[in-house]
Order: structure tokens, then sequence, then C-alpha cells
């Protein structure tokens, strides 16, 4: 078969586009191709045309970076995810595998005679394998832990032992600048996550005082009426700061403990506002029952002193778990006296410098500010390591401390059980309305967000979801699941058969009309019309948009659309997790009839709608509307 | 064919092994590149993030051409790599040519982009500038009258594969192999579709 002009001319242009690509002029293709010059020529200039439209605005810096420590996070949270999930799927398997392999490739070296190893010798090796894999994967994935999730106080435990294992003092001080960083930089993820934590602890350098905002170690912290605020604030001078995250991308100061004095010579910045004039209850010296007993400032701490004497802005850890694990020495749990609840209302014997540590179970039965009641004992949370997401009527286990005036200060607070009733199944199927922090709105639902929703699909304000939650005894409703459900869509023509309020009967198919439907022309019953339409999870079908076909308009060339039928559109939101290319094969290719419609007299106007005619399906009538 | 097989994670690398794309038009087999991508199969952070830097300004430049809006851009292209993410994380992660695959969520981002908006923005046949007479030179008329909005606009009134061709191959300076793999065609095909994409466009933009 010879080959047609046409089949000519695809490669005539590719080798020209080509050409041009590589810098040669539109006339030096024509005069390389003298036969096909003049189909060519207009060709190669629409090209040349398209072409101007390559430059591309740069990016923004910040927002680029902004956007790329985004998907870093994500990524590393989508690690630690996988490894803490080892049935989540096929790459957790794979990590799991690789490393039981490993181990077992390690245990195995040299190991030349299996039949020698009695059975039971192979089984505790065996045991002692996989305990080490677990630990090494919990581990592992603390690792990239965040605060607020199960594994950050393994990270921070973890931690702790490798400053205490450190070979020499110098390497110690190093690992605590870079564990301090590394606190750092999780407050920075948590806000760039916009995560909702209860307790955010890090310590580094005042960099800027304001009345609602300081900042730091380039960390911005909102400071509100009720942050307390301790010693004597300075640019420049060292801080603890315990915030909390409601999860809109700031950090909230509960506590902040200035706990020295800026370095000698350090600049104050004159640009800093009302240092002195913070709004948060600021007291002019540290609560001298705090400094030395509970929450001893860097200099209290031994280890922390070489550190604060360089140059090094950054404060060395002391947050709950490290004060734990410095003040026990010997971390046994039976060591710890396990007091009732008679015995904790009776002043305890105290040191300034090892105050005695008490654990307690019970549970929550009063949570005032931060000020919590746990079995009858009230402790103060402003400074406590929350394990698990504790909450009212939770069964819970506190680790705490009294202080010198008597009063308690917890730790920690671990989840060891869930509240009192028992949580009623609820489910909701409907638009998702508001994202605000945990809470989010579906259908009029406060359903709220925990740890261990899982989330599946990217939802977004307007989409459909389906939740799958438990109602809790204090009436909130905490989400297991929420999917995000993909809407088929539907493309058919057909007769108007009935127009009803907001069900129309079109073709036999009843659709309804929601506020969020166009309607393009004149519907009238008799007439005909193109439908968009998506299919809800009730089954219903909801017009997006109603397109009348004004019977005077050349329709050209009617196609198998016609019947309802899902369309390749429909192929589209599915294909995002593995997209395959949609194969539109009916495509209707624009043709110049089509483009030359041009409103007669008395006639409507003609609009393009670009959503349709973007839909591989019946792209070619333009719509009429008057 | 040297198909990676260390581990039961790698199998969809077997697929990999023809058909990386290194930004122009070679296709080769680049060990380093089949690690990387091993590597973020594994949900490796850094190896995410490698490709992440690879990538992300072609995606960047491909979707703004199809949006012409920065912002917009901005944020589809944040969500085709959230999408990567979620591809590793449900274990269905790129097939073929991870570049390919890549192209194909950032194709399907703009479709849904437009769809969920609707195409809000009406154009009014009657208020369209025209491009170019018969007798004119065609080439003035398009440097002159068409800005580039006017352009986008004749984009978006052809068809969907067209205005994808036409961008991955004039705007964004893929070659005809590297098209081919995203849009999974024949390098004949894609060169009819070139031409017949140019050919609509043409038409689109004459009165």
């Amino acid at each position: 078969m010879m080959p047609s002009a046409d089949d000519s001319l695809v490669n005539v242009l590719s080798e020209c586009c080509e050409l041009l690509m590589a810098g040669a002029s539109i006339d030096a293709c024509l005069e390389r191709f003298p036969a096909q010059a003049s189909a060519l020529g207009p060709l190669l200039t629409t090209f040349v045309a398209v072409r101007a439209l390559r430059p591309v605005p740069v990016r923004k810096p910040n927002v680029a970076a902004q956007k790329r420590a985004e998907f870093l996070a994500a990524a590393q949270h989508l690690r630690s995810d996988l490894v803490a999930r080892p049935a989540g799927g096929i790459v957790a398997l794979g990590l799991w595998w690789e490393q039981a392999r490993a181990a077992l490739a390690h245990a195995m070296r040299g190991y030349q005679a299996p039949r020698a190893m009695p059975l039971g010798l192979a089984l505790l090796l065996a045991g002692l394998i996989i305990v080490g894999m677990v630990t090494t994967a919990a581990v592992t994935s603390a690792a990239s832990a965040l605060p607020g999730e199960l594994l950050y106080p393994v990270k921070l435990a973890t931690q702790q032992v490798q400053v205490t294992f450190a070979p020499n003092s110098q390497a110690r001080t190093s690992l605590q600048q870079r564990f301090a960083a590394e606190r750092i930089a999780d407050a920075q993820e948590i806000m760039d996550l916009k995560r909702a934590v209860r307790t955010i602890w890090f310590a580094g350098v005042i960099e800027a005082v304001q009345p609602e905002q300081w900042v730091v170690s380039g960390v911005p912290v909102t400071v509100v009426p009720e942050t307390r605020i301790t010693g004597d604030p300075k640019v420049g001078a060292p801080v603890e700061v315990t915030a909390s995250a409601p999860g809109d991308g700031r950090l909230v100061a509960r506590v902040l403990r200035v706990v020295g004095p800026p370095p000698a010579g350090s600049v104050q910045p004159a640009s800093i506002g009302a240092p002195s004039t913070p709004t948060g209850t600021a007291t002019s010296s540290p609560e001298p029952a705090d400094t030395p007993t509970l929450q001893p400032t860097a200099t209290a701490t031994p280890a922390a002193g070489s550190t604060l004497s360089g140059s090094s802005p950054l404060l060395l850890p002391t947050d709950p778990l490290d004060i734990r694990l410095r003040r026990t020495p010997t971390p046994t749990l039976t060591l710890m006296p396990l007091p009732t609840r008679a015995a904790t209302r009776t002043p305890l014997p105290t040191s300034t410098h090892s105050p005695n540590k008490y654990r307690l179970e019970g549970r929550v039965t009063r949570i005032d500010g931060y000020l919590w009641t746990i079995a009858g004992v009230t402790v103060d949370t402003v400074n406590t390591l929350f394990v698990g997401n504790p909450d009212l009527d939770y069964l819970v286990q506190v680790t705490y401390v009294q202080r010198p005036d008597g009063s308690y200060l917890a730790l920690e607070i671990v989840t060891i059980g869930g509240p009192l009733a028992t949580p009623a199944p609820f489910e909701v199927t409907g638009v998702l309305q508001a994202m605000s922090g945990d809470t989010w709105t579906v259908e009029g639902w406060q359903i709220k967000i925990r740890p261990d929703t899982v989330i599946e699909g990217n939802p977004q304000i307007g989409v459909y979801v389906r939740v799958k939650a438990l109602t809790q005894a204090n009436r909130e409703i905490w989400a297991t699941k929420i999917t995000v459900l993909t809407l088929i869509e539907y493309n058919f023509v057909g007769t108007i058969q009935e127009i009803g309020g907001d069900h129309w009967i079109i073709e036999g198919q009843t659709v309804l009309i929601d506020g969020n439907t166009q309607i393009i022309g004149e519907p009238a019953v008799g007439l005909t019309a193109e439908v968009v339409a998506v299919r809800m999870p009730d089954g219903s079908l909801v017009a997006r948009i109603i397109s009348v076909v004004v019977p005077d308009t050349p329709v050209p060339t009617p196609t198998a659309t016609e019947t309802l039928a899902p369309t390749a559109t429909e192929t589209v939101p599915a294909a995002e997790d593995t997209p395959t290319p949609t194969e539109p094969a009916p495509l209707a290719e624009p043709t110049a009839t089509a483009t030359e419609i041009a409103p007669a007299a008395g006639m409507p106007r003609i609009y393009r709608i670009g959503l349709a005619q973007r839909l591989p399906v019946n792209t070619s009538p333009p719509r009429s509307s008057s | 064919m040297g198909i990676v097989q260390s581990s039961p994670l790698v199998w969809a690398l077997s697929f990999v092994t023809f058909g990386v794309i290194q930004g122009d038009d070679t296709r080769v087999e680049d060990p380093q590149q089949l690690a990387l991508l091993e590597s973020a199969l594994k949900a490796d952070p850094v190896a995410l993030g490698m490709l992440y830097d690879q990538y992300v300004d072609r995606i960047y430049s491909y979707i703004y051409h199809r949006v012409g809006q920065a912002e917009v851009a901005e944020d589809l292209t944040g969500q085709v790599f959230m999408r990567v993410l979620e591809a590793v994380r449900s274990g269905k992660p790129w097939r073929s040519s991870f570049s390919g695959w890549l192209y194909r969520i950032a194709h399907n981002q703009v479709i849904d982009y437009y769809r969920r908006n609707k195409r809000a923005v009406f154009v009014d046949v009657d208020e369209a500038t025209p491009v170019a007479s018969v007798d004119g030179d065609l080439a003035h008329m398009v440097e002159t009258r068409l800005a580039s909005q006017h352009l986008r606009e004749a984009l978006t009134e052809i068809t969907e594969e067209q205005a994808q061709v036409i961008t991955l191959r004039f705007l964004d300076d893929l070659s005809i192999a590297e098209v081919a793999s995203i849009m999974d065609k024949t390098e004949g095909a894609i060169k009819a579709l070139q031409y017949r994409a140019v050919l609509a466009l043409r038409r689109v933009m004459q009165p």
C-alpha cells in the first residue's frame, strides 16, 4: 500500500519539529521538503507559536522549599508507617523480609553443621532473632517518629541511651547537640504538617520576642495569655519551650522557661519588640519550686553544662524522659514505689535534688486545663509526656513527682485502657464539609481524627467520604477509617421527559439537580439535553451539567456515548493510584464545522464548556444557552 | 535481561529495566537510577527525596503549561508527589518507566483539576480574538496577536490527547520516545498524534 499524503506529512512534520527544536529555521525546513512546503508551512508556523509558550515562571524559592519539606516529611512518615505496620503492604513485608534475611545470613555465617545443633538451641536462636528484629524495627521506625506518635518516646529513649553510652565527653556533647537540633526539627515538622499534637518540647535560643510570638531557634512560637513565662526573656537567652500544636501550623506555647541569661556580649537587636511585655503571664524570676527539683535547667544538669559553656546556640535536652532516665540510676520499674491513692495524699519526703517518683494507675476523671485528676490525684501536666493520647475516662498510668509546695507534677501519662463506655460503631457517608485540625465535619457530624485513623485517598473539602467511627462516652466520634469515595462520572444524551423540581427524568434516567448543577440553555420537556452526571454512593445520579441541545444546531456525528454507560472518564480518578493512560478512542475531534458555528440572529449565544470538551466523550457540539 | 531480584519488593523493577528516561531522549538501563528506584520502592526517604529533586521541576513545568497558573501548578505538583508516596504505601507503584508513570499521574491531576473546577470560565466565542486571516502573514499574526492565554485557550479546544502531546513535545521538550512512554503508545502513533494535534490547533486558531 502506498503511503498517503498524510502519512508522508506525519513523518516530515516530525522531522521538521526536531530540526526546529534544534535551532533550524522554518525556511530551512521548507527548503528541505519543497514538495510538502505548502502544507507544511502553516503547521510549522503553528509549531513555532506554541513553542513561544515554553517559558515557565520561576518557582518561588520559599514555596518550592516548603513543598519539598512537606514531601520529605511525608516520605519520612511513610517509612515509619510501613515499618510500624508490617501488614501494611508488600513494601513493609519486603522490609521485614530483608531484615529477616540479613539477620539469618548473619546468624548462619560460618555455621557448617546444621544437624549438630539441638532443636531447642535452634528454636532459642530463632526466637532471639525474631525479638531482635522486632526491636530493631521498632527502633528504626522510632528514629523518624514525631511528637504525638506512639514511638516518639522510643526515639527519645534511644537517643538518651546513645548519649549515655557515648565513648567520650566530646562524642556525648556532639550527640546532645544533634538531638537538641532534632527536637527543633521535630517541632518544625509538626508545624509544617499541620498536625495536632498535645505536647511538644524543645529547647533553643530566643531569637525574637514579640507580644504574641517568640522565635526560638528559628521556630515561631505563639504566645497566648495562658502561656506561662518564667525567667527573663531576652534575645539570646536559652529557653525551654513546652507547647501544643493545634493542627493549624502553629505552636502555641504553654510554658516558656527562660533558663539563663544571654551569653555575654550577645547583641540585642533593636528591632525586637517589647521583650519585657509578652502577652503571656510572665514572672520576673524562675519559679523556685520547679527549678531545682523537677525541671532542672541546663546549668543544673551536669551533662548539659559542657555544651552551654560552648558557643552552640542549642540547649541540651532536658525533657521529662531525659530527667527520668538520668535520675533513675537503675531504670527498673520495680524500684519505684507504687503508692495507693491514700499514700499519694500523704505528704512525701522529697529531696530537692532527687525527688521520689510515684506511679499510679486509674481513670482520668477530670481535665481542667493542665490539671488532670487521675484516681483522685490531681497532677499538673504542664510538662508531661503523653503516650497513647489519653483523654477523659481513659485508664492511664501516671508517673509523677511531688513539688516542694506539695503539688504533683506528672512526668508521663501512659494510656493503658480506653474510656469506660463501650464505644458504639458509627458510620456516615457524605460530603466532607470542613477540616479543622483533628476535627472534620462530614454531613454535619463532628468527626475526631485520631492518630490511628486510617485515611484512604486524598480527603479535601467537598469530596465524598465514608466514615467509620466509634462514638465515645463523651459523645465524641472517633474516626477509625475515612475513605474518599470516587464518584463515577457518566455522560449521556437524551430527551428531557420530565422536569420536576430537583428530580428530572432524561432518557428514562432520574437525575438529581443540586446547587452545583450547571444548566445551560433553556430546558423544556421534549428537548434533547447532554448530561454530565456522577453516580452517588446511594446509586442516585446527580447532574453536574445539563446542556440543552438546540435543535437547529448541527450536531456532528452522534456517538455511542448516548447510552448510559460509564465513559473513559471514570477511569481517571481510579487511575491516579496506578495510572494507566485513558484511552479515549471514540473521541470526536473538533472539526471545522464545530468551531465555525456562529450565532445567527435570534439564536442563543454559543458557549464552549471546557469540562465537557476536555472529557473524552461527545465533544463536538458547542452548547447553546440563552 | 538484568532483572533485579534482590528482594520480593523489586518485582516491579523487572519492568523498569527498559525505558528509564533520563530527562532527554535517552532510554538506558542506568544501574544507579535502578538502585534509586529500588530504594524508593522500599520507601527510603532519601531515595524518594532524590527522585523528587530529579523530577519536580519537570512535573511543575508540565502542569504549569496545562493550567497556566503558577500557584495551581505548585499545588498540583505537590499532589503528584504525594500520590507517589501513596502508591508506594499501597504497594501499587510504577510498573513501567517511573517518569512515564509520574507524568501520567500529573496528567490525571490536571484532568481532575479541570473536573473539580468544572471549567468555570466560559469562553464566549463571539469574544474570541481571531488569530489569523487566510491570506495574512500567519507567523506575524500568531506572534503579535496571540497572547499566551489565547493560545492556551486554543489548547483547551483540541482533544485531551492532542493537548497532552503538544505540551509534552513542544512545551516540555520531550522526545517522541519519551512521549510514547508516557502516553503508552508507539512512537509512530505519537508522530501521527502530533501531526493531528498541530493540524487541530491550527484549525482552532483560524477564525
